[in-house]
């Protein structure tokens, strides 16, 4: 009894140090995922390396920073488990963006630019801007959300 | 090969002087000689061995070549030496060479997404932008420098969902920039690499893909051709990764000798650099 309440404390241990800071895979606007926070976190608190990052990139979260290194932003994509708290996923059909978020905020086509005014091309057919949240869709069903500072 | 007159007879003599061209018929970095007036030609000067100093001022200030890693220079206003104009390599000849007297540069211009970050990506409004990496050739003796990046083919068809298309490589004369890195080169690389971008400007099958054949890759293999490795510029992006203008900068802004600006720009005005020898060598030299 002794050895497997010992054993059961190892693997939470365990378990514990192998969280990643995306571990909960819910998306909350204007806020962040997790102890991820934008305008909060910075690099240095949970990216140290290129490996890690691509750890995060494996499980479908991508990051932009700011000049200062903080946490800007965080794209989910892919069918990793990353919802909204309203429950949109990557893969929904945009209807159930409107249903749960009502009309947007703003809409348009995101340009991919290589520098600051060099379009390259078009992400997805239009992208929907609500506060804090936005969510890029191509082919009518959302491909990915990008949690941002709700100002 | 090299002798090292007058500098090594000064070390084993001190200031008594004696002919040293006598132990052998080689000149330093075997330059012509000549024989009427014991000069020897650098192509844009002549240096009196006699005397241990050229005749005239570089007309290329406070640039020094490591003679053990031609890739490799180092500008320094703080070395004294570095001051005198009719020196030659700063008075250490065992450390550094002037081959021609002049000197060809490799230049690695990167312009990030966001100024002092690894960041591969930033977005505002509906516009992301993802930086842009390009070489510059530079000349010194011709005073020429010519700068080409690598682009998507048509404009408008590369995202992440659809990384792959034609590419093309274009004149990026005008491109603004806020991290470079020269590398000094032989005249060997330096054709190698002009000649490169010939042939990729002249060649309609090139393949532009987001994650494995972007800008910055191009410039990483370009740059490979000069015998110049760049540092690590892996980077994630949604749905993809690979080289890119953000990490490619701070790689090479941790470099001694980088310029490094902190907004984007052409390094015409407003820039900082990481030493002052860069921020005098960002003047153009009409400008000097």
């Amino acid at each position: 009894m002794k050895q497997l309440l010992v054993l059961a404390v190892i693997v939470t241990i365990a378990s514990a140090q192998t969280e990643s800071p995306g571990t909960h895979r819910v998306l909350v606007a204007g806020v962040g995922c997790g102890n991820l926070v934008v305008h909060k976190t910075k690099r240095s608190d949970f990216l140290p390396d290129a490996a890690t990052e691509k750890r995060f990139a494996n499980e479908g979260l991508t990051f932009t920073f700011d000049a200062n290194d903080t946490l800007d932003g965080i794209v989910a994509v892919g069918n990793k488990g990353y919802k909204t708290d309203k429950g949109v996923s990557p893969g929904d059909k945009e209807e159930r963006v409107l249903q749960a978020y009502g009309k947007p905020e703003k809409s348009g086509k995101m340009v991919l630019n290589k520098g600051e005014n060099e379009p390259i091309g078009v992400i997805g057919d239009r992208t929907l801007m609500y506060p804090g949240v936005l969510f890029v869709i191509a082919k009518g069903r959302v491909w990915a959300i990008e949690i941002v500072p709700a100002s | 090969m090299p002798t090292t007159q007058p500098f090594m007879a000064m070390m084993l003599c001190g200031a008594c002087c004696f002919s040293v061209a006598s132990w052998n018929g080689y000149k330093y970095t075997g330059k012509e000689r000549d024989s009427e007036s014991g000069l020897d030609n650098f192509g844009k000067r002549y240096y009196g061995s006699s005397l241990g100093r050229f005749m005239s001022v570089d007309p290329h200030d406070f640039v020094v070549s490591d003679a053990r890693n031609p890739k490799k220079f180092r500008s320094d206003l703080l070395d004294p030496q570095g001051w005198n104009r009719y020196a030659y390599v700063t008075n250490n000849p065992l450390k550094f060479a002037d081959w021609e007297g002049l000197e060809k540069y490799l230049v690695v211009y990167v312009q990030q997404p966001v100024a002092g970050t690894a960041t591969t990506w930033t977005r505002e409004g509906f516009g992301v932008n993802t930086g842009h990496a390009f070489i510059g050739l530079k000349d010194t003796t011709a005073h020429t420098e010519t700068k080409a990046g690598f682009y998507p083919k048509e404009m408008g068809t590369v995202t992440p969902l659809s990384p792959s298309t034609t590419g093309v490589v274009k004149d990026d004369s005008n491109h603004s920039w806020n991290v470079k890195q020269e590398y000094k080169i032989t005249d060997d690389q330096y054709n190698a690499v002009q000649t490169s971008i010939s042939n990729d400007k002249a060649d309609t099958n090139l393949q532009y893909d987001l994650n494995t054949n972007n800008c910055t890759d191009w410039v990483m293999d370009t740059a490979g051709l000069a015998g110049v490795t760049l540092p690590d510029a892996t980077g994630t992006w949604p749905q993809g990764g690979g080289e890119s203008p953000g990490p490619l900068g701070q790689g090479l802004a941790s470099q001694p000798g980088a310029t490094v600006q902190q907004q984007n720009g052409d390094g015409s005005s407003g820039s900082s650099s990481g030493s002052s020898a860069k921020a005098d060598e960002q003047k153009k030299p009409e400008d000097q």
